[in-house]
């Protein structure tokens, strides 16, 4: 990596002081240039003291706010600090460090904005979700791929790097509740390229990520609702 | 206006009703339990029940307009959709209060970084300035 180019990543995380130690480590180990940035979203246990322990930033929410309060104050931090790319990730390890290369690498070449892991790009890599989940995957890629003339495979991945004019763009306008699947939309609209690479996602290190068809439903009319406003909504720029 | 020598009781209601809310309204505006801002859809309902209620000729006609076979009806309809509004108002202000506390507190967790970041720069100082 050059010198002159600043790349963050922002980890959000709420009580995961067990899996984080690991997670920042490996990430050092594969990016030396990097600084990380944890988003302590209103942690009861050590999260933020084991974090600045491992060698990362801390913002420490005072109370909790979803992943999307908590994506959101990580744009808004790197964009007050300058970064030229953020990598969002998540902290449980299910993300694994290795891929943050590829995903930087089409920004630093200039190719595209917005560079989001895809687990369903390599047909390898897809059996990787539970079957609701996948089923409600699969009608949203339909539906961002149809809205955003682009093909979508993975629109729930929130494994994904951004470059400055990306940073500018989410750190005002990004969506709340459930945001991966809105915010191809954002970048549409901002008219902003994004492309998707293959990643793998590791299991879940505690439990599994057990969603019902109950729950599927609900999560999908919710982000049904969010994409219909997003496509409405003015965007800031 | 042969009305006002004969009230029937739903009117006596309405602005009995819409009195007794006023008054406690008023009240706790003074109090400071409730601000201006948030009080004035709540006055604007209950004087518009009282005024409705002593105007009977107008709610007989809207009645007859809308097709409602018994008047006062029309009394409680008005107060329905004020009530509909004054939610709408309520859930206005919560969704910007929600989008304020979000701020509130990103904010204050990437202030609280700078805060840290300068106590250590400014223990540095201190140290260099003991040796000496």
């Amino acid at each position: 990596m050059t010198n002159s180019i600043k790349v963050l990543t922002a980890i959000p995380a709420k009580n995961e002081s067990s899996q984080l130690l690991k997670t920042i480590a490996e990430i050092f180990k594969t990016q030396k240039d990097i600084d990380i940035l944890v988003v302590n979203d209103g942690s009861s246990d050590k999260t933020a003291a084991v974090a600045e322990k491992a060698g990362a930033t801390v913002i420490s929410l005072y109370s909790n706010l979803g992943i999307a309060g908590a994506r959101e104050a990580g744009f808004k931090y790197a964009k007050e600090n300058n970064y030229d790319i953020l990598v969002q990730m998540d902290a449980d390890g299910q993300h694994d460090p290795k891929y943050i290369k590829n995903l930087i690498k089409p920004l630093l070449l200039n190719k595209t904005d917005v560079v989001i892991g895809s687990r369903f790009l390599r047909a390898q890599y897809s059996n990787q979700t539970s079957r609701p989940r996948y089923i409600g995957i699969s009608l949203l890629s339909s539906i961002l791929t149809f809205l955003t003339s682009q093909k979508i495979t993975d629109p729930t991945c929130g494994f994904s790097a951004y470059n400055k004019k990306a940073i500018n763009i989410l750190a005002k306008n990004y969506p709340s509740d459930y945001p991966e699947p809105e915010v191809p939309i954002i970048l549409y609209r901002a008219m902003l390229k994004f492309k998707e690479i293959p990643i793998k996602i590791r299991p879940r290190a505690g439990g599994q990520s057990s969603i019902s068809y109950k729950k599927a439903l609900y999560y999908f009319t919710k982000v049904l609702l969010g994409i219909f406003i997003t496509c409405i909504r003015k965007i800031e720029k | 206006m042969k009305n006002d020598a004969e009230m029937t009781n739903i009117q006596i209601l309405g602005i009995a009703g819409g009195a007794i809310l006023l008054i406690f309204v008023l009240e706790l505006v003074r109090r400071k339990k409730l601000l201006e801002g948030y009080a004035l859809l709540w006055i604007l309902t209950c004087v518009g029940l009282i005024v409705f209620s002593f105007w009977q000729k107008l709610w007989e006609e809207i009645a007859q307009l809308l097709g409602i076979f018994y008047p006062p009806a029309v009394i409680f309809l008005l107060t329905f959709i004020f009530l509909v509004l004054i939610v709408l108002d309520l859930t206005i202000k919560i969704s910007k209060l929600t989008e304020q506390n979000k701020q509130l507190v990103q904010r204050i967790g990437i202030e609280g970084i700078k805060g840290k970041k300068r106590d250590k720069r400014n223990k540095g100082i201190k140290r260099e300035g003991d040796r000496w």
